[in-house]
């Protein structure tokens, strides 16, 4: 990179299930945007640069934000559509914009109102496919599809449910450490496999809960004005989009070609990452994200792999634990919309900043976020990873 | 009885939803071609009482080399492996493209199930659940 891009500040609107009336999607954006500016040390008049994703801004967009927000003489701009990649999809521009000048200080957020009376319609028409071929049958959200790819998965890796709730429940016990999660209580292997089955082999646990909330991070060439251990360096940003054209299985994403590209522009290897957030509508695709980052191995024994570095009671500090998903992820700490494309940047921001609170993983150096979206059929076709390390290390 | 797929009139590929090009060889024109069984990948159901939906490969054994997929309701148990009969689904003839309903294919038109749609509406009142996006 010609010039070093860092992120130097993150925000959120407060996830919750029952958001208080009167609360808007802008509302929400705003007041992560602007605790992420704060974050910073940042005047909002110093905001230069402006990235949104959102499903229930509409039908408002990004310059209604601005505007609305008094956000004044912006030069640089985008929305991005692209549901769980339009968080690290916004930072690759972002990255570029302001490596090559556009824009100094660009804010990027994200964020959801979500309930059944907003969620309803965006499922049902989420493309021109959905509407036309899923709808109908009926089929009314993702989790028919995810579940028979999580069919697909168990029968290629031999994993058992058990080996799925394993990552549910390490990741509740994140969740437990994290006062931002909306999901905290302690989940046994009994309570998870109990819970009822959404769309077979797919349990509760397995889905996402719909919350509402935003988050927000900001993106500059300046350094961090918090001190020396307040920023977080971008050491490379790689994407893949529609990279099967819907002809595989689902299993691979398309991290399979953008993780590669990742570790080779960052120069280390998945041994060196100290935290993952990775992308969790299911926890079939955390497993599909590490055997694509090379993390896991499907040469040797997946489900072993997850006992070993997923389990839960398996510290940070325990051999060849995974800190994976610290917040609780999306599955414990709530889906608020696209948020979810954003709700792993500001988690390893907080972890590589030290601002973790109970749940900072030690000595985390190294950080990598994921994002996967856009079900365009039979699974999702974005796919996008971050590299990032803090610089207080 | 049957389901339309769009098949490359250059490289023979056949696609299913419908391309705006061939995703093989990138040639425009797209003819269609009836496709009257396919067999079943896959199977889920939200319970007893729901619909149940499976993945399907379009075409029958012989013809599964580079077939494509659709996603479609069952009118009956099918586990995979099944072959299955194809057809449009009567309460959606407006989706020319959507004839993706499928049934097991006996040839006992008897054993049949009825069709498993009627009555199934997932979500409800108040905040959403998990599970319920």
């Amino acid at each position: 990179m010609s010039e070093q891009v860092r992120i130097t500040g993150a925000g959120q609107a407060p996830y919750t299930r029952r958001p208080g009336a009167g609360t808007t999607t802008a509302g929400l954006l705003l007041e992560a945007a602007r605790r992420a500016v704060a974050d910073a040390g940042l005047d909002w008049a110093e905001v230069d640069g402006l990235g949104v994703s959102s499903f229930t801004l509409a039908p408002d967009h990004a310059i209604d934000f601005a505007w609305k927000s008094g956000l004044k003489g912006l030069r640089w701009m985008m929305d991005d559509p692209n549901g769980g990649a339009s968080g690290v999809n916004l930072l690759h521009h972002a990255v570029q914009a302001v490596r090559t000048g556009q824009a100094r200080t660009v804010v990027l957020v994200s964020g959801d109102l979500m309930d059944l009376t907003r969620l309803r319609p965006i499922v049902e028409r989420y493309n021109a496919v959905t509407e036309s071929h899923l709808t109908p049958l009926p089929m009314i959200g993702p989790n028919p599809l995810f579940a028979m790819l999580t069919q697909r998965q168990m029968g290629a890796l031999g994993l058992s449910r058990e080996d799925y709730g394993r990552i549910v429940i390490r990741q509740r016990e994140w969740a437990g450490l994290n006062p931002g999660a909306v999901y905290r209580e302690p989940m046994s292997m009994e309570q998870y496999l109990g819970a009822p089955i959404v769309a077979d082999p797919l349990g509760r646990f397995d889905c996402v809960p719909p919350v509402s909330g935003a988050d927000a991070v900001v993106v500059t060439s300046q350094p961090a004005r918090r001190g020396a251990a307040a920023g977080v360096q971008v050491r490379a940003v790689e994407a893949t989009f529609n990279h099967d054209a819907q002809v595989g299985d689902g299993a691979r994403t398309g991290l399979v070609e953008a993780g590669p590209r990742a570790w080779e522009a960052a120069g280390i290897g998945p041994e060196d990452v100290d935290v993952f957030s990775l992308y969790d509508d299911y926890p079939a695709i955390v497993v599909a994200q590490l055997i694509d980052l090379g993390v896991f191995s499907v040469e040797q024994d997946v489900p072993g792999q997850i006992a070993q570095r997923l389990s839960p009671g398996s510290g940070s500090a325990a051999a060849g634990a995974l800190a994976v998903n610290t917040s609780g992820g999306q599955l414990s700490a709530g889906q608020a919309g696209a948020a979810g494309s954003m709700h792993g940047l500001v988690e390893v921001f907080r972890q590589l900043t030290g601002a973790a609170g109970q749940r900072q993983v030690e000595a985390a150096r190294i950080g990598v976020v994921s994002g996967y979206g856009m079900v365009l059929y039979r699974y999702g076709a974005c796919a996008n990873i971050a590299v990032l390390e803090g610089e207080g290390s | 009885m049957s389901v339309v797929v769009w098949r490359c009139s250059g490289c023979g590929a056949e696609h299913f939803p419908r391309p705006w090009i061939c995703l093989r060889c990138g040639a425009e024109e797209l003819g269609t071609r009836r496709k009257h069984k396919g067999i079943v990948e896959e199977t889920t159901s939200a319970g007893p009482q729901g619909p149940v939906w499976a993945t399907v490969r379009i075409g029958t054994a012989a013809q599964q080399a580079g077939s494509a997929r659709a996603i479609v309701t069952l009118a009956g148990p099918a586990p995979a492996g099944t072959t299955v009969a194809l057809h449009h689904d009567p309460h959606h003839p407006e989706l020319q493209h959507a004839e993706q309903h499928a049934e097991p294919h006996r040839p006992d038109a008897e054993a049949r199930s009825d069709d498993a749609r009627a009555g199934y509406l997932p979500g409800g009142d108040g905040p959403a659940e998990q599970g319920e996006r």
